[in-house]
């Protein structure tokens, strides 16, 4: 299986990743048209800023996802890929999901009252962030060929949703 | 092995899954007494008619069930290892798990028979019907589901007064201030809140409140809390404090007896207290627990949550945890620029939060209080500066 390998020591916080996500979640498929289209594109991944460190926070598609549990509507569910994703029709905007994404990486959008999240740009081979990060600091990567420590770490971080120093 | 399960509601389901996944061979028994299988905390929208029985019903998912049985435990015996039902017959089991849940709380009050709650599917297509033959209504308890239902009244066009027995509704989901929000933006909505006061006497069409006022109220609705469905096990040996009392495997007491979801009592992640679980989310955790248990394993649970709420109401987002009030030797933190937020540390550890308005990043923070982390003065003043990343976790460890 593919996962999403972030390389924070290359991250240089551009954002791009963030606009590329927004733009692929627009009706539009453009930021230009979509804010003309009166769309307010929302991104799904978050560059954050740990005292200078930067680091693209994303959904880690947990094994034994809180989100899921959390939910109250049968709005999540993990697809045949292994994906957590929306039945978005479900979402009536309770936020339990928010409360107990151990990232903070599902978000309430107010306007239409529904969770918002990572889908993994299941439609594309590349998802739009690893195809718009300019240093790779986004990389797909099989999850066999990651080293056995940080595979380790990853795991333990996406089964168990806890972070892991 | 032959595993009964005693309710069919979401401790049941995940117990049921948990106990297919270690065991593909398992016989898995449910037994309800009402349609099994749906989302309870949505009933609210069956009551105001914005979503069918068939939208919140999540039977079709559920695959790990061998048998389904439409009846009611009336008794254990746990000796022989079986379950007397409601329609004279008996059930054995290798290994039984009590997830009745519970059941509204009625006030001792005359005309208490008159009190409609919001429970079960039906208590909300019961609602529905009175509400078609009323204008006004009355909703005793000023709680979440209490507001939930006076939503709904409103939304089918009544006139809607809630009472509240304590200071403030939402008690203790929310503080003092947070609740003061919540209050104003539900007068907007045109809903009457009275604090302070219960309903002390009702005669057909009226009640009186404990202040003395009459108050015109062909519906009046309840929801002052629920209490553990345990009644039937009297006489079992089974020791029930309010819930029914379980070991850190969720074993209670007997042989191959578990407990899990509304019907038990645990511990407080946060305060240590022990408390009857009312919550969706422990009751997800429970049911996997103790399905795992069933099953063979020997899984324990870390504790349960007092508060541990997500919820819009009126438009306001809200979230809170583990608690809402600090107790002395602990600080709060209370403020914010967007809406509300409160952070309530012991020292360097997050005991409890509250967000209003925005909610943005609440797990990390509920996270952090489960875990019982230790934060760094720095990770502490961004989480009082609302800053606080998984990253300021993740790169701590780097650098
Ligand atoms: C309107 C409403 C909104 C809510 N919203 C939220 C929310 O937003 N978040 C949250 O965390 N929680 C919420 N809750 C609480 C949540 O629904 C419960 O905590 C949860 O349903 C508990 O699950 P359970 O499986 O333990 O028991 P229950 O869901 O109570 O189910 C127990 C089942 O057992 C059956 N039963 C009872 N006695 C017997 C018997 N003797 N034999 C066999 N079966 C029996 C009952 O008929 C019932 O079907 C809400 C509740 C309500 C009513
Ligand atoms: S809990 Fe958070 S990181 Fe895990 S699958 Fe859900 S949204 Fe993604
Ligand atoms: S906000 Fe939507 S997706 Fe999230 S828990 Fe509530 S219903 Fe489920």
């Amino acid at each position: 299986m593919e996962v999403i390998y972030v390389r924070p020591e290359r991250c240089m916080g551009c954002r791009s990743c963030e606009m590329g996500c927004m733009v692929q979640h627009s009706k539009a498929k453009s930021l230009a048209g979509a804010i003309l289209g009166g769309e307010r594109p929302r991104k799904r991944l978050f560059v954050e800023d740990a005292d200078g460190s930067r680091m693209p926070v994303l959904c880690r598609h947990c094994e034994d996802a809180p989100c899921i549990k959390a939910c109250i509507s049968g709005c999540l569910y993990k697809d045949e890929k292994g994906f957590v994703r929306r039945h978005k029709e479900k979402c009536i905007g309770c936020w339990s999901c928010v409360m107990l994404c151990p990232f903070g990486v599902i978000t309430a959008d107010p306007e239409n009252h529904i969770a918002v999240k990572c889908d993994r740009c299941h439609k594309l081979d590349v998802p739009a962030c690893v195809a718009s990060c300019p240093t790779k600091a986004l990389v797909l990567r099989d999850v066999e060929q990651i080293p056995a420590e940080k595979r380790r770490r990853l795991a333990l971080s996406e089964t168990t949703g806890r972070e892991v120093a | 092995m032959h595993h009964v399960i005693l309710g069919g509601s979401i401790a049941a389901a995940s117990a049921a899954a948990a106990i297919r996944g270690k065991d593909p061979r398992a016989e898995i028994t449910v037994v309800s007494p009402e349609t099994p299988f749906y989302f309870r905390p949505l009933i609210p929208m069956l009551m105001d008619g914005s979503r069918r029985m068939e939208d919140i019903s999540y039977a079709g998912q559920v695959k790990d069930v061998t048998r389904l049985i439409s009846d009611r435990a009336e008794g254990l015996d746990t000796k022989r290892c079986v379950v007397a039902l409601e329609s004279g017959g008996e059930l054995g089991y290798d290994r039984l798990l009590i997830a009745t849940g519970s059941a509204p709380l009625i006030p001792e009050i005359p005309g208490a028979g008159a009190l409609l709650p919001l429970r079960t599917a039906a208590d909300a297509l019961e609602l529905r019907k009175a509400a078609s033959n009323a204008k006004d209504a009355l909703v005793v308890g000023g709680g979440l589901v209490g507001i939930k239902a006076a939503l709904a009244l409103g939304k089918l066009g009544l006139r809607v007064t809630i009472v509240e027995k304590l200071a403030h509704l939402l008690h203790p989901r929310l503080d003092s201030r947070g609740a003061a929000a919540v209050e104003e933006r539900l007068r907007l909505y045109g809903i009457r809140v009275i604090t302070g006061e219960t309903v002390a006497e009702v005669s057909t069409g009226k009640a009186r409140l404990s202040g003395g006022a009459l108050i015109e109220a062909p519906l009046i609705a309840v929801a002052i809390g629920s209490a553990p469905c345990t009644g039937w096990l009297r006489g079992s040996g089974l020791k029930a404090d309010g819930g029914i009392c379980v070991d850190e495997n969720l074993m209670a007491g007997a042989g191959g007896v578990f407990a899990a979801g509304d019907a038990a009592s645990f511990t407080d992640t946060v305060t240590g207290l022990k408390i009857n679980s009312a919550l969706w989310t422990n009751a997800v955790e429970m049911g996997r627990i103790a399905g795992e248990n069933m099953a063979g394993g020997k899984l324990v649970c870390p504790g349960i949550w007092r508060v541990l709420n997500a919820t819009e109401i009126c438009g306001i987002p809200m979230v809170s945890a583990g608690k809402t009030e600090a107790d002395p030797g602990e600080e709060a933190y209370a403020g914010g620029h967007f809406g509300y937020r409160k952070l309530i540390f012991d020292g360097p550890r997050l005991k409890g939060m509250l967000f209003m308005g925005d909610v943005k990043g609440a797990g990390i923070y509920t996270n952090i209080i489960r875990n019982r982390t230790e934060l760094s003065e720095r990770q502490k003043q961004k989480a009082i500066e609302a800053t606080l990343g998984y990253a300021d976790f993740a790169m701590a460890g780097a650098r």
